[in-house]
């Protein structure tokens, strides 16, 4: 008989170099597709539509070139808003993982994580899920669909971690956590978005988050998010820290 | 003691009461979300084995290479293969690509227009009347023309052998992003392909070209960009405007007249005027004569040519924008020249020969760009299925035709132009069928892969070579057999006996040189997601008598534009060619404005205050060719007196079934006698 050795826990997380991403949007679709996220519904906009990752466009004045700050769940880990105010349990930290998960059929949609999220990457269901045409032939089975009334938000493509845990007892091999590979790291044509364990000081992406150059966003909120940015330009970090209100705009 | 009715109430009270301090009021409400969630409606995709299979996403030129996540027989993702040798990765819309055949504007089979409605009919009714409507032109003297936006394929050499067969065919083709590099081909002492060595290139100029949002192969652009400067010279603060090093904001239309002006400052400062007609072409253009057109200061000119000198090697690169359309032959030109008195044509880091992909002569045929078809003298328009993701409006067709012309489409989707046509004939979708992968306008060496499908196509849709073929038999024209599946392979064997280049197969780690021992090797490979790389082409000096602009044009150039309120026209490759974007893009379109969608018209903030507009205030954008409707968004970026509207993607392909006055730009813009459309005056109101 087979003994399942459970791995140890890990802090999985990412760093995205702001200098490199080029707002193609190809996170936010693989994202997506990946998620099963429906296509918008007729009446949707940029402040209700489902977006579990958003691509932000950030321009300065006397800047030539704009940057762009692809935006989802930062995975907080030392104080989540949005689990301490769930009344449903519908929002838990997974302690063998780090990720924020999101359970929808707990979720009552009351959205007071929506309202507790300082970083606004949460999404709720105001229409029926609808896939015009047979586009239901291209869903992906491993994660399920959400209807009308619920919150949802980026997961670090969980279903991906959990199909690399079963592989890993399955071979019986190693104790590490798995490595694997959500789908915006995947589709990232500027190679931009780094995912690992950040409590792994081999992976590049433990290294690049404790280089100098990276930041969270929101930082003074404490919120000890797993989402890491990097730039050299000063001027994007202070706009996407949020430090420089008022010498820059942001769309997205 | 008795029990009264009273004890009863107080029983059933307290027993409420206790029951919410317990826990199952909140599972019941828990349970309630969870019964309500599990509805019919929602879709529960079926589970199965899970295989990843290659493909190439061909909704435009780029031909980008990708894997197709399978479930079953269904496919569930497309993923951008990043470490192919040629660059790789793919866009957001290629991510989608996999949609596409379940697109709810998806035609199921051959259709017929008769009395203004469509009706279903089998293959061989559909090409009977075709054959009867290529009979009569014949016999009217009209021309039969097939129009292919991506020429060099098998089935275009299928349409060339048609086309040669018959008493006036035309093979007629679209400008497409490598345009300047054709001009230039076209002006060659002895022509060869041209290519850009982008690896030792140090400043790109893009003349409107979308340089950094998918212009040529978007992974080699990603590679060099780092080590590249690069200057956009474009009308709105566009993505590639918005990530290049320089972004000069010329007035719409004004590209021509900048190049020509920039060829004259670097003429002048480096003595390289070569010819008499080119010193006459340049010596009376100063940046002081662009500056009316070019909507610039001659300083800011003189200073961008200087740069161009010293930041050498330069290339300038035209060839238009997907949604604004091409550059006037007469800009490619002033591009051309630029280019030429730059010293870039034929060095290292600039503009080089390669060769050829062999096995794609198409019986001699040489594409007819669409601006030489004379006005009216189409009898029979066949359009091939295939997409160069970039725009085709309607009336710069139209203007061919006869007036009794009967269009027939190969689109698999009811889209714009589909939508004009009075025969149409589904050809597979993309990953349904066949499909080949030529170099980009960008190559600086020759390279060809094989798409294999990877789901199968319905039993409406008609391979474009069976069309062919079929269509040549009923209209007694000689073309040779063989299937598409087979022509392939013969063009794979005459690529494989030449001996060039090196085949590189796709394996479990990465892409390995594989070296293909006889020509089912290679196709092997090359259906397995591998691709051929030719040898790069030794760099010689090309003899080039270039072209330059006719004296009208530059004399028209010299005067400002008509005053008014411009057009400036864009969209991004893939979503505004005959192809409809999947409804999921959305995500980018409307659920975010990270791309400006084909509902919102931009306007500056002087524009807007003088027109009493308000930030997404609905407005109509009038033309003499059509009005749309749209929402205002102050863009401090735009400068005075121009409307930015996208060309699309189509509010009716991201909303099938929606019916939109907000149509986006190509319903507005006014064509020329060139095919171009890249001058457009609006008026905007009040909706």
């Amino acid at each position: 008989m087979n003994t399942v050795r459970k791995p140890r826990g890990a802090r999985y997380g990412m760093v995205i170099d702001l200098d490199k991403c080029n707002g193609c949007g190809a996170c936010a679709v693989a994202c997506a597709v990946e998620n099963n996220v429906p296509p918008a519904a007729e009446r949707a906009n940029d402040r209700n539509g489902i977006t579990w990752m958003r691509v932000h466009r950030l321009e300065a004045p006397g800047e030539a070139r704009a940057a762009f700050l692809p935006m989802m769940c930062q995975h907080c880990g030392d104080k989540t808003p949005c689990v301490s105010v769930c009344p449903q349990n519908a929002v838990e930290v997974d302690g063998a993982s780090g990720i924020v998960t999101q359970v929808p059929v707990r979720c009552l949609g009351c959205r007071y994580c929506m309202a507790a999220c300082p970083y606004h990457a949460r999404s709720f269901n105001w229409w029926d899920p609808d896939w015009p045409g047979s586009l239901t032939e291209t869903l992906n089975p491993e994660v399920s669909t959400r209807t009308r009334g619920v919150v949802e938000k980026c997961t670090l493509c969980s279903h991906r971690l959990q199909a690399a845990q079963e592989a890993q007892a399955a071979s019986g091999e190693g104790t590490k956590p798995p490595a694997y590979t959500p789908a915006c790291v995947e589709a990232c044509p500027a190679a931009a978005i780094v995912f690992g364990d950040l409590d792994d000081p081999a992976s590049e992406a433990a290294r690049l988050a404790g280089s100098p150059g990276s930041f969270r966003l929101l930082e003074q909120l404490g919120t000890g998010a797993k989402v890491y940015y990097r730039t050299g330009r000063d001027w994007v970090r202070r706009l996407a820290g949020g430090r420089a209100a008022g010498d820059g705009r942001t769309r997205g | 003691m008795p029990v009264t009715r009273r004890d009863v109430l107080w029983g059933l009270g307290g027993g409420l009461a206790g029951a919410a301090l317990t826990p199952v009021p909140w599972k019941l409400l828990d349970d309630t979300a969870i019964w309500t969630q599990h509805r019919r409606a929602l879709p529960v995709p079926p589970r199965g084995p899970v295989s990843f299979r290659p493909a190439a996403c061909t909704l435009c030129s780029g031909g980008c290479p990708v894997r197709v996540r399978c479930v079953g027989p269904r496919p569930v993702a497309v993923v951008g293969e990043m470490r192919h040798p040629l660059g790789g990765g793919a866009c957001a819309i290629g991510l989608t690509l996999h949609h596409l055949a379940f697109h709810p504007l998806r035609l199921p089979g051959p259709k017929l227009r008769r009395d203004g409605r469509r009706e279903s009919v089998s293959l061989d009714a559909a090409v009977a009347r075709v054959a009867r409507a290529v009979d009569a032109a014949q016999a009217g003297g009209r021309k039969v023309m097939v129009l292919d936006r991506r020429p060099g394929r098998v089935v275009s050499a299928a349409w060339g052998e048609l086309i040669a067969g018959l008493r006036d065919g035309v093979y007629a083709t679209v400008p497409g992003e490598a345009e300047t590099l054709a001009v230039l081909e076209a002006a060659l002492a002895k022509r060869t392909p041209l290519g850009v060595d982008l690896e030792k290139t140090r400043t790109l100029v893009g003349f409107g070209a979308p340089l950094l949002e998918g212009w040529g192969r978007a992974g080699r652009m990603l590679a060099v960009r780092p080590g590249l400067r690069v200057v956009q010279v474009e009308a709105w603060r566009s993505p590639s405007a918005s990530l290049a090093d320089e972004w000069v904001e010329v007035a719409p239309a004004g590209e021509g007249p900048l190049a020509l002006a920039l060829a004259h400052v670097v003429a002048r400062d480096s003595g390289t005027l070569v010819g008499e007609e080119m010193r006459r072409a340049l010596s009376g253009f100063s940046p002081r004569d662009a500056a009316a057109r070019t909507g610039l200061d001659p300083e800011r000119i003189e200073a961008l040519a200087r740069a161009l000198r010293r930041d050498g090697p330069a290339v300038a690169i035209g060839g238009g924008e997907p949604g604004a359309g091409p550059l006037p032959r007469d800009a490619e030109r002033a591009i051309v020249l630029l280019n030429v008195v730059l010293g870039s044509v034929g060095r290292a880091g600039g503009i080089v020969p390669r060769r050829a992909v062999p096995g794609g002569d198409g019986a001699g045929q040489r594409p007819t760009a669409l601006a030489d078809v004379a006005a009216g003298s189409v009898g029979v328009l066949l359009l091939d299925g295939a997409d160069d993701g970039r725009a085709l409006p309607w009336p710069v067709l139209h203007a061919a035709l006869a007036p009794d012309a009967v269009v027939v489409s190969l689109s698999p989707f009811d889209g714009p132009l589909a939508g004009e046509a009075d025969v149409v004939v589904p050809a597979p979708a993309p990953l349904e069928g066949w499909d080949e992968v030529l170099p980009t306008g960008d190559a600086s060496v020759a390279s060809y892969s094989v798409s294999a499908p990877v789901v199968a196509a319905p039993p409406g849709a008609t391979d474009p070579v069976a069309f062919v073929q079929a269509l040549a038999a009923a209209v007694r024209v000689g073309v040779g057999p063989g299937t598409h599946e087979e022509r392939l392979r013969a063009r794979v064997a005459v690529i494989q006996a030449t001996g060039r280049g090196r085949t590189v197969a796709r394996g479990e780690a990465g892409y390995d040189e594989a070296p293909a021992a006889n020509a089912d090797a290679a196709w092997t490979t090359l259906v397995s997601g591998g691709c051929w790389i030719d040898d790069p082409a030794e760099t010689a000096v090309l003899a080039v008598h270039p072209p330059v602009p006719s004296s009208a044009v530059v004399e028209a150039w010299r005067t400002a534009p008509t005053q008014g309120l411009a057009l400036v026209t864009f969209a991004a490759r893939g979503t505004v060619g005959t192809t409809p974007p999947s409804p999921l893009l959305t995500k980018l379109y409307q659920e975010s404005d990270l791309r400006p969608a084909a509902t919102i018209a931009a306007l500056g903030p002087a524009t807007a205050a003088r027109l009493r507009l308000a930030q997404g205030q609905p407005i109509d954008v009038d033309t003499p060719a059509g009005v749309v409707r749209a929402a205002v968004r102050i863009d401090s970026t735009l400068p005075p007196d121009r409307v930015a509207l996208a060309a699309g993607p189509d509010s009716a392909a991201l909303h099938p079934g929606l019916k939109s006055e907000a149509r986006g730009a190509l319903p507005l813009v006014a064509t020329a006698a060139d095919a171009t459309w890249r001058e457009t005056r609006v008026r905007v109101r009040e909706a």
